[in-house]
């Protein structure tokens, strides 16, 4: 995948824009969570949900760069 | 050594203990904020290095802006935040390229656009007054540097937006998984307090003992709590999955909570004036009262848990369904010794007390369902907490900070300052800041005050400090003790203008950065610039149409009363919730307003009561003469009555008043006439009864001597404003 693409005639990142799928996919995997009520059986809700996105994230960076 | 000295010893540990996991409460929380905000805003200047943005102080600054000490507003700030830095980036682009050669048309459009945004501001509530707020503030603060290189705009703007993003990342993380501290509490701390004070009201006001100033401050109080929760409310929905799930329960909640809070202080005046004319119907009333108010109060003791909630809720029902024989039992006892006026009374009084712990009943139902977090029950949707906005008062507020803005630049271009560029800059930053802010020349005072310390503190540190120091660690450790002391200030409610602005403008001089410049004349000739922008929005805040000032005040009363002619004009759906939200909104608005004018204002609350107990009655009144056929005698009389009531809330004199008066009395008459015992069947007798009810409440509320003085002094040819 190239690192960087042309929007418009303006360099944008391809990691900026695996940073707002991953926002995205964590955002419906958030609401799916927390319907089930997942969140009341773990100790620091917000560290786990700060994880999740982090390891979305690092997964599409790592998909960009390979 | 002797049990007295070791007996004294233990007790000074044990007061040392107490006074300390005192201070524990109240001030731990203030600290982890100060570490928090600080942790923040290192850590966003120390990537901000490392990334080598131009500009780190942006990011900083930022943080300041965005911290809270909950974290739900946090990230529902940095959403709408990140929304209007978006939008503002984007007008900025327009106006550079529309007017980059003519300063003056630019000047015009950016005042134009802070105008706007301001006004939507204080047109919106809550996090979308922020968006436009921060809409404002972003295209200041990129559109003018930007202006001065047109050649560089794409850059200036792309540098800002990732500066800010970073920003309000940083916020949200550090204090999202630091020692968090969750809305839920909150909402769980508010939602229960309000219960227990709620029935301590109920109860300690029976008595009698309670004055009218107290009953006020009780239901200011009140009110603070239904606004506070709704806005807690729509912050954690964003922050807490868990929250979500129960939005709608906690809708529900406030809106049954409004709704028996009214219920219950028409019962209350009604009772109290039976009591106090000695009429058998009194005795009779306070009796059936009180032995309600021993169902309720035997948990007011053990109150908090769900399981003391709902065993309340179960009295209350058992207490529902004695309640008709009793009632039965009074009415017959009475029946022949009343005259029809005292009749009509205490039919009234009855129905509101049946209402009244009907909405008790399913206020504390709910109350234990979120309590013991079972399962979600579905609203219907037109539970919504509605806000009345006002567009005058915006677009008021919109022209003031155009003003402002356009009063600065003309002094710019007339002087040719070379530093004039940032006193626009922040004029306009602070008229759009402060544009909702209750008392904005105050603020901004403190603001003013705040910046000179930041300023001279940033001196002192930026020339005789940093320039001995080696790396970025070292310097993130000098200032760290300075935002620390910011921080700590901005915890303290008077002192957290100061605090904000000392923090703002200490990193805005310092300008902390890859490459920094050491420039003593251009930071000391910056600082004067935007402490002279700050001003002279100050001078506008103070001077045009102050939002604390009189004209606001009316405006407000108005609003109030305006809700009454909503209730008595709109369509049913979901109005009597409507009616309430918006009521309670306003309410809360003049709360502030009286606040922030240290507690003068007491008058303008003269028509909290009549329009809330008008207005819902009138909506009862509506519904009930849908339920059945009415006579076309009736409805007409209904329609002319409920005409001539609007018109008096809509601009009250003393003639109006008598109109209104004259129509209730007409359709209390062809209500009791079309009630006859011979004329119809029981169901739209109950119906016609409740109607009465309804009708009597009117009455008595407008025959209040309140309501007449206030009618009078707000009569604007009312001849003697100041007669009482």
């Amino acid at each position: 995948m190239p690192r960087e693409f042309a929007l418009l005639d303006a360099l944008v990142p391809t990691l900026f824009l695996a940073f707002l799928a991953s926002i995205a996919c964590q955002a419906v995997l958030d609401r799916i969570m927390g319907a089930c009520g997942v969140y009341r059986h773990v100790w620091h809700p917000s560290l786990f949900r700060l994880c999740i996105f982090v390891c979305i994230f690092c997964g599409c960076g790592l998909a960009i760069i390979r | 050594m002797n049990a007295a000295a070791v007996d004294g010893r233990k007790a000074r540990f044990l007061a040392g203990l107490t006074e300390s996991s005192a201070w524990a409460r109240t001030e731990w929380w203030n600290w982890v904020f100060v570490f928090k905000t600080t942790l923040a805003a290192l850590l966003a200047m120390l990537i901000a290095m490392r990334l080598q943005l131009d500009q780190p102080r942006t990011a900083m600054i930022t943080v300041f802006v965005v911290m809270q000490p909950q974290t739900g507003l946090v990230l529902a700030k940095s959403l709408y935040r990140i929304a209007g830095t978006l939008a503002g980036t984007a007008a900025s682009l327009v106006l550079v390229a529309l007017f980059a050669q003519e300063r003056e048309l630019f000047i015009l459009g950016l005042a134009a656009w802070i105008g706007l945004c301001t006004a939507g501001a204080a047109f919106y509530r809550n996090f979308k007054s922020y968006g436009f707020v921060l809409g404002g503030y972003t295209a200041a603060m990129i559109g003018l540097p930007a202006a001065m290189h047109p050649d560089a705009f794409f850059g200036i703007a792309a540098t800002r937006l990732t500066e800010v993003a970073l920003g309000i990342l940083c916020a949200g993380v550090i204090s999202d998984t630091i020692l968090p501290r969750r809305l839920s509490h909150a909402i769980t701390g508010n939602v229960r307090s309000r219960y227990t004070e709620f029935i301590r009201f109920v109860h300690g006001s029976l008595s009698g003992s309670a004055g009218r100033h107290e009953l006020e401050s009780m239901r200011q109080r009140l009110v603070g709590h239904v606004v506070s929760l709704e806005a807690i409310r729509t912050a954690a929905v964003l922050e807490d999955p868990e929250v979500r799930v129960r939005s709608s329960m906690l809708r529900r909640l406030n809106s049954e909570f409004m709704a028996v809070c009214t219920t219950f202080h028409s019962f209350r005046r009604l009772l109290v004036r039976l009591v106090r004319d000695a009429s058998p119907a009194g005795e009779a009333l306070t009796a059936l009262y009180q032995s309600f108010d021993e169902t309720l109060l035997e948990m007011a003791n053990a109150a908090g848990g769900a399981e003391a909630a709902r065993q309340t809720a179960r009295r209350i029902a058992a207490f529902r369904l004695i309640l008709p024989s009793r009632v039965a039992a009074i009415r017959s006892n009475l029946a022949g010794g009343l005259e029809r006026r005292a009749a009509v009374e205490l039919d009234t009084a009855l129905e509101l007390l049946d209402r009244f712990v009907r909405e008790m009943h399913a206020y504390t139902k709910s109350y234990a369902r979120l309590e013991e977090n079972g399962p979600v029950v579905p609203t219907p949707d037109d539970v919504v907490f509605a806000v009345p906005n006002d567009p005058w008062l915006a677009l008021l507020s919109g022209a003031r900070a155009f003003f402002a803005v356009l009063a600065v630049g003309a002094f710019w271009i007339a002087t040719a300052w070379p530093q004039g560029i940032s006193a626009v800059m922040n004029a306009g930053i602070v008229s759009a800041l402060f544009a909702t802010a209750p008392e904005p020349s105050r603020s901004v005072d403190r603001m003013v005050f705040g910046f000179t310390c930041g300023f001279l503190t940033a001196l002192v540190v930026k020339f005789l400090v940093v320039p001995s120091l080696d790396g970025c660690l070292l310097m993130a450790a000098c200032i760290a003790p300075v935002l620390m002391a910011g921080a700590l200030l901005t915890t303290r409610p008077n002192l957290a203008g100061i605090g904000t602005g000392g923090m703002i403008f200490f990193t805005y001089c310092l300008s902390p950065g890859y490459d920094m410049q050491f420039n003593p004349v251009d930071t000391v000739n910056e600082g004067i610039a935007t402490i002279m922008g700050v001003a002279a929005a100050g001078i506008m805040f103070k001077n045009f149409l102050p939002p604390a000032g009189a004209w606001f005040r009316r405006r407000l009363t108005c609003q109030l009363r305006q809700q009454v002619v909503l209730a008595c004009f709109e369509p049913h759906a979901g109005l009597s919730h409507r009616f309430e939200s918006g009521a309670h909104d306003i309410l809360h608005r003049m709360a502030v307003v009286k606040q922030a004018r240290d507690g003068h204002g007491e008058h303008e609350f003269a028509w909290m009561f009549p329009v809330l107990e008008v207005g819902r009655a009138v909506i009862r009144l509506r519904q009930d003469a849908d339920a059945i056929g009415l006579s076309h005698q009736l409805a007409g009389a209904l329609r002319e009555g409920i005409n001539s009531t609007a018109r008096f809330f809509e601009r009250p004199s003393g003639r109006r008043l008598a109109a209104a008066l004259a129509g209730v009395d007409k359709m209390l008459e062809a209500a009791a006439r079309e009630a006859q015992p011979d004329s119809c069947t029981s169901r739209s007798r109950q119906v016609l009864r409740k109607i009465l009810a309804s009708l009597h409440l009117i009455r008595s509320t407008l025959m209040d001597e309140e309501i007449t003085l206030a009618a009078i002094s707000a009569a604007p040819s009312g001849g003697t404003p100041h007669a009482a």
